[in-house]
């Protein structure tokens, strides 16, 4: 086996840097992030392979295609991909088709995972408590708020990256695989259902405006008197509830925002929410 | 408002927009942060973020999960705040004219997607030309940003600039809309919250839900009371949850 050619540190931090910051800067529905991932991959290609030969134009060329992932996961394929690059710079077995596939079987489940914990968990979590203070005036947390989120991105990208690239392919699945990574999705599960638990209480506001007059001197109000008396929220938490089933069932997040508004009209104006 | 300062606001939009990941996604976009900025610009920073987090309470949990968003947030947030502010208004009024404006939406996020695959073919020509990828930010970087800068810094620097000075009399004739809004803006949050828990309210961690529900009903405690209540109940479940899995 010939010598593994090794990319320079200076590069891989080229190629993670330019990842993190412009790796939706030509977003596009013909091939997504294409031509930003080939953006990424620039500094390698021009490392591994010689100016202006054919393998070099092969491997701009295979970076160029439909590509679609969460940034921080995202951050892991791209040290794999890197690695894999060397190898086939060096003569290694690894074939040009390999990448392709990795990239394209990766993208997917990988989004998935990385979508379930930053907007599921992360972003949601940040933002509720943020909001929470916010509301009342307070001008540090945006800066929080700031500093949180890009520590938290970048570091998960960068921990994914270096996975990925000193260990390959297979550590990268051992450890989505895992006990330990299982019980940190789980956990981060459980938070954030907690959290969104709450939230619905302090954020969703639905009020009935329904009284019922029964003759004594206050008109009896269901809100009032029976909501607030029995379970608080429970009208929030069916408006969440309801949510929730209509976009698992399949509307888009429009069709269900379009409903949102239809009932908050209708309940306006007849009264029955106010 | 002055034109810088609805310059100003425009540009933030733009970096709202950018997908530039630092400044983008996770901060600019979202009201609590942009509002703060734009009570920054205008001098009311306090304000600013007092608008930006109630805007932010209406659009929390919504996600693009890799589809489309049916909200402009940062526009929300954005052109919400800095009206309000310019206008005079009180934080329920704004939340009216956030709504709509959020609604607008999407006319940005669609437009980009379709006009950027227009530089696919400059990309080309560079792997074509074999000659070490030179300028190649050009089409992936450089000049999609200035498109979406077109599209983007442009109108809301209008708007912002004359919105501020016809707003307030617009809301006046319309203030029959402002209860309407507020009820259809405190139903929203229930849309993302309903979009998050498509990801996470699966399996075991259901029942946490609802605990988390009772808690914020039945007691006083602040969100990040409950946050780290929640972050102790997520350690104590997989402690004993690995335990049962260990003695087996």
């Amino acid at each position: 086996m010939a010598e593994i050619k090794k990319l320079s540190k200076e590069t891989l931090n080229k190629c993670f840097w330019t990842w993190e910051w412009t790796y939706q800067a030509c977003y596009n529905y013909e091939n997504m992030q294409g031509g930003c991932f080939l953006d990424a991959m620039a500094p390698a290609i021009r490392e591994l392979y010689p100016a202006g030969s054919d393998e070099f134009k092969d491997a701009a060329s295979r970076h160029f295609e439909f590509y679609n992932i969460e940034n921080t996961t995202g951050g892991g394929v791209l040290g794999l991909v890197l690695a894999m690059e060397e190898q086939i710079a060096s003569g290694d077995e690894v074939t040009p088709d390999s990448v392709r596939s990795i990239k394209t079987g990766l993208m997917g489940p990988l989004s998935g995972v990385g979508d379930s914990y930053m907007q599921g968990v992360i972003y949601p979590i940040i933002l509720a408590i943020g909001c929470s203070y916010g509301v009342q005036g307070n001008t540090f947390v945006p800066i929080i708020v700031i500093l949180l989120q890009a520590i938290i991105q970048i570091g998960l990208a960068r921990a994914w990256f270096n996975l990925a690239y000193n260990k390959g392919s297979d550590a990268m699945l051992d450890l989505i695989e895992s006990g330990t990574f299982k019980n940190l999705l789980t956990g981060a599960g459980i938070l954030g259902c907690m959290v969104l638990g709450a939230l619905i209480m302090n954020f969703v506001s639905v009020h009935c405006g329904i009284t019922v007059n029964t003759g004594g001197e206050e008109p009896f109000s269901l809100q009032a008197g029976l909501f607030d008396t029995l379970l608080p929220g429970i009208l929030p938490l069916a408006a969440t509830l309801m949510c929730y089933a209509l976009v698992s069932k399949g509307w888009s997040s429009t069709k269900v925002l379009l409903l949102l508004l239809a009932i908050g009209v209708v309940g306006s104006v007849t009264g029955i929410l106010v | 408002m002055s034109l810088f300062q609805a310059f100003l606001c425009g540009l933030l939009y733009f970096l709202a927009q950018s997908n530039v990941t630092m400044v983008s996604y996770g901060t600019i976009y979202r009201p609590l942060v942009n509002g703060w900025l734009v009570g920054l610009i205008l001098g009311d920073p306090v304000m600013g973020v007092t608008i930006g987090a109630t805007i932010n309470m209406m659009f929390i949990g919504f996600i693009s999960a890799g589809g489309s968003l049916p909200s402009d947030i940062p526009m929300a947030g954005i052109l919400g705040t800095a009206l309000a502010i310019s206008a005079g208004l009180d934080v329920d009024a704004a939340l009216a004219l956030a709504v709509p404006l959020g609604l607008l939406g999407a006319f940005t996020w669609v437009g980009r997607l379709t006009l950027d695959s227009f530089f696919n073919p400059l990309t080309e020509k560079i792997i074509e030309k074999n000659d070490s990828l030179k300028g190649l930010w050009l089409p992936t970087v450089v000049l999609p940003q200035l498109f979406l800068f077109c599209i983007t810094c442009v109108p809301v620097t209008i708007a912002a600039y004359f919105g501020s000075q016809v707003v307030g009399d617009f809301l006046g004739s319309v203030a029959f809309l402002i209860p309407i809004m507020s009820v259809v803006g405190g139903l929203m949050p229930a849309l993302g919250i309903g979009i998050t828990l498509k990801f996470i309210f699966q399996g075991e961690s259901r029942v946490f839900l609802f605990l988390g529900f009772l808690l914020a009903a039945y007691t006083n405690l602040p969100m990040i009371g409950i946050g780290l209540i929640a972050l102790i109940a997520a350690i104590i479940y997989i402690q004993i949850t690995s335990k049962i899995e260990g003695a087996e």
